[in-house]
C-alpha cells in the first residue's frame, strides 16, 4: 500500500496549500498558473534548466533534500521513501503539521474528491465511518483542486460520507469541475436519501455533461435495506430519491455490497431493480472493503466470494439478458466463475490495492484487481491461489 | 457504534392490501396467480393468499416481502413508499404519451386474389375509383403532422398496394418533404402480397428503407387454397416476391405472417416448418376476425376459438422445440403477450392496449378520405356499418377526437373499467377491444364470458404462463428470449397483410 | 341437459358474490338465481351438450369462495386504485384531454 501522506521538511508556507508538482511539460503546456505549481527539482533535467526558469514566480520547488532548496524561496523536501509525489500530481502542504498530503495522482485509477465527513446512513459495512463535524471548508478545497487536476483526467469521484449534505455546496463543486474540467466523466457516490421530496435533483440537470450518480440499494424491501444502512425509512427515502433522479434526467447506478444478508437475496434484488428501476445505466456488484464498520460485523457480514459464485453467475446472467451493464468490483478472479472474468474491473484504487504473497505466481495478476490492503486471513477467500498457466483460458462468455 | 438487528427494522408489522387481482391456476387450482396494478406479479398458495387478504400474514415470513417488493401490499406506511408502483403503472403505459404512432393509408382496394376470408373487400384489379386520389392523400399528410409522436409508422394496405404505386410514391415524397421542417423519425411500411414487383418499385422502397409485409399462410398447397388468383400461383409469386425483396432491401427487411383458416388449423407443423425452410425467425400466428369476407364465410372458413387454442397449442410446442434445436423463431403475438408477462415495460402493438390503441394509437386513412381508430373500424365500414367512422381527411384531429366515434370507443375502451376484466388477474397486462366486442357481439362493452377476444386472451396468457412457469431451464429461456427481444424494439405493428 | 342446483350459505356469501360467481359460467350455462331461506340457490343449465358438467358444484364454489376474497380487496383498495390512476397517469395521455380542450 502506498501512502497518501508523510511527515515532510517544508519552509516558506503560511497555511494549508494545493500545489501542483511540475516539470518542464507542466510548464510548457501553460494549463496551470505558476503561482500554484511548484517546480521538481529532484528531476536532473529540471535542475539543468533551473537557471532559465529560476526566477519565474512559482510557488515553490520540490526538492529531495533541504540543501537542494534555492535561498529565499518556498520549498518542500520529499524524498522518494516518504511520499510518492510525481510531475502532474497535486499535493497539500500542510505546515502546521509540517506535513505533506497526495490531493491527485495522475494516472491513478480512481481520484477521489472528499465532500464531508458527515452522513445520514450509518452502514453496518461503512468503510468511512461518519463524523458529525462541520466540514463546509472542504467546498472550496475540492473547488480549488479542480483548478490543478490535469485537463484530460478520465474520471474523478466525489464521495463521503454523504455530498448532498454539503447541500448547494454539492451543486458548486459539480459546477466548478464542469467548468474547470469539461472532459472529466464525474462520480458522485450519494445514498440517494436527500433528493425524494423538493427540487434537489432538478438543481442538476444540465449542470455537467458527464455526471453520474452511484447509489447504493441493498434489498427488495425496506426491512432488508434498511437494517443493511441501519436507518429507518432510507429505502423509501431512496427510492424515491432514485425516481426523482430520473425525471431531472440525470444517470444511474445502483451498487449493491456484497455482504451475506443481501447475497441471501440478491436474485429478489436484481428482479427488483429490473421490474422497479430499468433506466439505471449500470449495476455494480462489490466485494465488502474490511475496514471502518465492517470490521465490528465480520460474523454477520462476510460470505467467502467462493460461495457467492452461482447466485453471481445468474444475477448477471439475468441483468445482463436485460440489457442493464453489471460489473463485479473488489473480487479477485481466483474466487469468480471463468465466465465472470470480463465483469470483473481492476477497482480497488492503486494506492490501497495489494496482493497476497500466494499472488506471485498467479498468471493473472495484471488483470486482477487484487484485494484491500487491510484484508486479513478472517476477509480472505478459501478460494484464494494463483491461477495457472493455461488455466486462464476463458471456457465460456 | 452499537448496531440495531434486523428485527427493529420490520416497523408496524400491520399491512394493508394495494390494488390487486387473482386467478386460480388452470392446471393448479390450489395456487393463484396474483397481479398488481402494475403488471408485477407472483404466483402463491391459495391458502397463503386467502391469508393475505383477510391480514393474517406475518411480517417474517418469505411471501411477506415477495409481496411488498412486488407492491400487492404495502407495509408500514411511514418506511415504504409507492413511487415505484406509480413508477411501474407509467412504465407500462408509456405508449400513451405520444399519441398515434401507426398510421395506415388505403392506396387503393384493388386486389388479384380472392381470398374468401378476405377482411378488406378487395374490388378487382381494374377498378380504379377504389384508389386513393391525390387531393386525399394530400389532406392525409396534413393530418399526419398533427399528431405529436416523435416516431410515425406509416404503413401502406390495399386491395394490394403495389396495383398503385404512383400513390405510395407521392405519399412518401410528401411526408418525408413536409418532415424536413419536423424532424419526426419515420418508419415505412408496405402490407402486400409481393407479387408483380417491378425492379423500379423495389429501388423506390430500397431508397427508403421499406419494410415488406407479405401474407405467407404455409406451404405451397394450403397458401394456394387459401390463397385464390386465376393463375392459381400465388404461392410461387410471394415466393419470388419475398427472395427479390430480400435481395433488394435486406434479408430482415420481409416479415411474413399467416391467416389462419379451418384448413390451416390442421396443419401446425407444416407451416412452421415452412417458415423455417424460408429462413424467416418470425411468424405470427393469427386467427380469423369476423370481418369482412370472413363473415360471410364463417361457415366454411370459421372455427370456434377452442380450436384455434388447440392449434396454438401444438404450434408453440412445436416452435419451442424447433428452438431447442438453436433455430430461433418467435410467435409474434405469443412474444407480445409474453412481453408483458416477462417485463416491466409497454409494448409497442396498437391491438392491445387499455386505454384501447384505436383511434389514440393507430389511425387509418381509407381510399375515399374516410378516417377510422383502426383496421377492424374500417372493415365494419366496408360493411355497411359506420359507427366507428371519425370522420374526413379535410378535417381536423380535433374534430376527430370528439366526435361521436372517438367518443363510443374511449367509453368502452378502457378494460380496467370494463365488467370481468375489472377483475381480470391479466387485465394489466390485456387490452379492451371496443371495436371487436362491437363487431362479434353487438356492443362496445362486450360480454366476457362468451367474448371470443376474452377466451382467445385468457386462453393464450394461461398457455404461455402454464409453459413458463412448468417449463424446463431451456424452455424458460426461450421464452424469455422472445419476450426480451420484443422489447427492445420501437412502437410498432404487424401490418395486415392484403 | 338437466340443470344442476347449488345451495350457497347466505351467511358467508352476499348476493353481490353470488351473483357474480354465477356472471362466470354464463358462456356455457345459463344461469338462474333464486333466494331461499338456506341462501342462495343458483341454477345452472348446460347450453349445449359438449359443456362438461365434472365437478361443477365444487368448481361454482371455489369461484364463490375466490369473488368473496375480491369483495374484500375491492373494499379495502377501491378508492386507493383510482387515485392511485390518477396520481400516475397526470402526466401522461394529453390527448385524452386533447379533444375537450374546445
Amino acid at each position: 500500500m502506498n501512502k497518501l501522506d508523510a511527515k515532510v521538511q517544508l519552509d516558506g508556507w503560511a497555511q494549508p496549500t494545493l500545489l501542483k508538482v511540475a516539470t518542464l511539460p507542466e510548464f510548457a503546456s501553460g494549463l496551470f498558473p505558476l503561482e500554484r505549481m511548484v517546480l521538481d527539482l529532484r528531476d536532473p533535467k529540471v535542475r539543468t534548466a533551473f537557471p532559465t526558469f529560476s526566477r519565474l514566480p512559482w510557488a515553490g520547488f520540490v526538492v529531495n533534500d533541504p540543501e537542494q532548496a534555492p535561498a529565499g524561496r518556498p520549498w518542500v523536501a520529499i524524498p522518494p521513501e516518504t511520499l510518492n509525489a510525481q510531475p502532474g500530481d497535486v499535493i497539500e502542504v500542510v505546515p502546521e503539521t509540517s506535513k505533506a498530503a497526495l490531493r491527485y495522482r495522475r494516472g491513478a485509477n480512481n481520484n477521489i474528491l472528499f465532500a464531508t465527513e458527515r452522513c445520514n446512513s450509518f452502514c453496518l459495512m461503512c468503510s468511512q465511518p461518519p463524523r458529525d463535524i462541520a466540514d463546509d471548508w472542504r467546498i472550496s478545497q475540492i473547488c480549488a483542486l479542480a483548478e490543478l487536476i490535469d485537463k484530460n483526467e478520465p474520471s474523478l469521484t466525489i464521495t463521503g460520507g454523504e455530498p448532498t449534505l454539503l447541500g448547494s455546496g454539492l451543486n458548486r463543486i459539480i459546477e466548478h469541475c464542469a467548468n474547470a474540467l469539461p472532459h472529466t466523466q464525474l462520480h458522485v457516490l450519494s445514498n440517494g436519501r436527500n433528493f425524494g421530496g423538493g427540487m434537489l435533483a432538478s438543481s442538476f440537470t444540465g449542470l455537467h455533461p458527464a455526471l453520474m450518480w452511484g447509489i447504493p440499494l441493498y434489498g427488495h424491501h425496506y426491512g432488508l435495506h434498511d437494517y443493511v444502512v441501519q436507518s429507518k425509512g432510507a429505502f423509501a427515502e431512496t427510492m424515491r430519491g432514485l425516481y426523482a433522479l430520473e425525471a431531472a434526467k440525470q444517470r444511474i447506478e445502483i451498487r449493491v455490497v456484497l455482504i451475506k444478508p443481501v447475497v441471501e437475496h440478491l436474485p429478489a434484488l436484481v428482479r427488483f431493480l429490473y421490474r422497479n428501476l430499468p433506466f439505471v445505466e449500470h449495476v455494480a456488484l462489490m466485494g465488502t472493503e474490511p475496514t471502518g464498520f465492517a470490521r465490528a460485523h465480520h460474523d454477520e457480514l462476510w460470505i467467502d466470494p467462493a460461495d457467492m459464485s452461482a447466485v453471481l453467475a445468474d444475477s448477471v446472467d439475468y441483468l445482463t439478458k436485460r440489457d442493464m451493464r453489471v460489473s463485479l468490483y473488489n473480487l479477485p478472479l481466483c474466487t469468480l466463475p471463468r465466465s465472470l472474468w470480463p465483469y470483473a474491473r481492476r477497482s480497488i484504487s492503486d494506492w490501497k490495492q495489494h496482493y497476497l504473497p500466494a499472488c506471485e505466481s498467479c498468471a493473472v495478476r495484471e488483470r486482477c484487481g487484487g484485494l484491500f490492503a487491510w484484508v486479513t486471513p478472517a476477509w480472505t477467500s478459501r478460494a484464494l491461489k494463483p491461477v495457472l498457466e493455461g488455466e486462464e483460458q476463458c471456457t465460456s462468455h | 457504534m452499537k448496531f440495531v438487528p434486523q428485527d427493529a427494522f420490520a416497523g408496524n408489522t400491520g399491512y394493508r392490501l394495494l390494488p390487486l387481482r387473482f386467478r386460480r391456476l388452470p392446471w393448479d387450482d390450489d395456487r393463484v396467480l396474483v397481479t398488481s396494478m402494475a403488471g408485477d406479479w407472483l404466483i402463491a398458495q391459495h391458502k397463503d393468499f386467502e391469508r393475505v387478504v383477510e391480514g393474517k400474514l406475518d411480517c417474517t415470513e418469505p411471501l411477506f416481502a415477495e409481496m411488498e417488493a412486488r407492491h400487492l401490499i404495502a407495509a408500514d406506511p411511514n418506511h415504504s413508499t409507492l413511487a415505484p408502483l406509480l413508477s411501474q403503472y407509467r412504465t407500462r403505459k408509456s405508449y400513451l404519451e405520444h399519441g398515434p404512432a401507426l398510421h395506415i393509408f388505403v392506396v387503393s382496394l384493388r386486389c388479384h386474389h380472392t381470398c374468401a376470408y378476405c377482411q378488406v373487400s378487395r374490388q378487382p384489379v381494374g377498378n380504379t375509383i377504389f384508389d386513393m386520389s391525390e387531393a386525399t392523400a394530400a389532406h392525409a399528410v396534413e393530418r399526419l403532422f398533427e399528431w405529436p409522436a416523435p416516431t410515425l409508422t406509416v404503413e401502406f394496405q390495399g386491395g394490394e398496394p403495389l396495383l398503385h404505386f404512383v400513390r405510395v410514391r407521392t405519399l412518401v415524397e410528401a411526408i418525408e418533404q413536409r418532415n424536413r421542417s419536423e424532424g419526426r423519425t419515420l418508419r415505412f411500411v408496405i402490407a402486400s402480397t409481393l407479387h408483380d414487383l417491378t425492379d423500379e418499385q423495389l429501388a423506390f422502397m430500397r431508397d427508403h428503407q421499406f419494410e415488406l409485409s407479405t401474407s405467407l399462410d404455409g406451404p405451397e398447397w394450403l397458401h394456394n387454397a387459401n390463397r385464390p388468383r386465376p393463375e392459381r400461383d400465388s404461392y410461387q409469386r410471394t415466393i419470388e416476391g419475398i427472395e427479390r425483396g430480400r435481395k433488394a432491401l435486406g434479408e430482415d427487411a420481409v416479415s411474413a405472417l399467416t391467416t389462419l383458416t379451418r384448413r390451416s388449423l390442421e396443419a401446425p407443423h407444416e407451416i412452421i416448418d415452412e417458415y423455417r425452410k424460408l429462413g424467416f425467425h418470425s411468424i405470427s400466428l393469427r386467427p380469423l376476425s369476423p370481418y369482412g369476407f370472413a363473415r360471410k364465410t364463417e361457415v366454411r372458413n370459421g372455427y370456434p376459438m377452442a380450436d384455434f387454442l388447440q392449434f396454438y397449442e401444438v404450434a408453440l410446442d412445436h416452435l419451442l422445440a424447433i428452438n431447442r434445436e438453436g433455430y430461433f423463431m418467435e410467435e409474434t403475438y405469443g412474444r407480445m403477450l409474453l412481453s408483458q408477462l416477462l417485463t416491466p415495460f409497454s409494448h409497442g402493438y396498437v391491438d392491445l392496449r387499455s386505454p384501447t390503441g384505436a383511434g389514440l394509437g393507430a389511425v387509418v386513412y381509407d381510399y375515399d378520405g374516410r378516417v377510422y381508430p383502426s383496421d377492424e373500424a374500417r372493415m365494419l365500414a366496408s360493411m355497411g356499418d359506420h359507427a366507428f367512422a371519425l370522420g374526413r381527411v379535410d378535417e381536423s384531429v380535433s374534430a376527430w377526437l370528439d366526435s361521436p366515434a372517438m367518443q363510443r370507443v374511449l367509453a368502452a375502451g378502457v378494460a380496467e373499467a370494463l365488467p370481468t376484466c375489472a377483475d381480470c388477474a391479466y387485465v394489466p397486462l390485456c387490452g379492451a377491444d371496443p371495436i371487436d366486442h362491437y363487431a362479434r357481439q353487438g356492443d362496445t362493452i362486450g360480454h366476457r364470458p362468451t367474448s371470443d377476444f376474452c377466451r382467445k386472451q385468457m386462453g393464450l396468457f394461461d398457455l404461455l404462463l402454464q409453459r413458463w412457469e412448468q417449463g424446463s431451464a431451456t424452455d424458460q429461456r426461450i421464452l424469455e428470449d422472445w419476450a426480451l427481444r420484443a422489447t427492445r424494439r420501437g412502437i410498432a405493428r404487424e401490418a395486415e397483410a392484403a | 341437459m338437466d340443470a344442476i342446483e347449488i345451495i350457497l350459505d347466505g351467511g358467508l356469501f352476499s348476493a353481490d358474490v353470488v351473483a357474480r360467481a354465477a356472471h362466470r359460467y354464463t358462456g356455457d350455462y345459463y344461469a338462474e338465481t333464486v333466494s331461499t331461506p338456506a341462501g342462495a340457490l343458483v341454477r345452472l343449465t348446460p347450453k349445449t351438450d359438449h359443456v362438461s358438467t365434472a365437478l361443477l358444484a365444487e368448481r361454482f364454489r371455489n369461484d364463490a369462495l375466490d369473488e368473496r376474497l375480491r369483495e374484500r380487496v375491492r373494499t379495502e383498495t377501491g378508492e386507493l386504485h383510482t387515485s392511485l390512476v390518477r396520481a400516475a397517469l397526470q402526466q401522461a395521455a394529453p390527448l385524452l384531454t386533447a379533444g375537450q380542450e374546445q
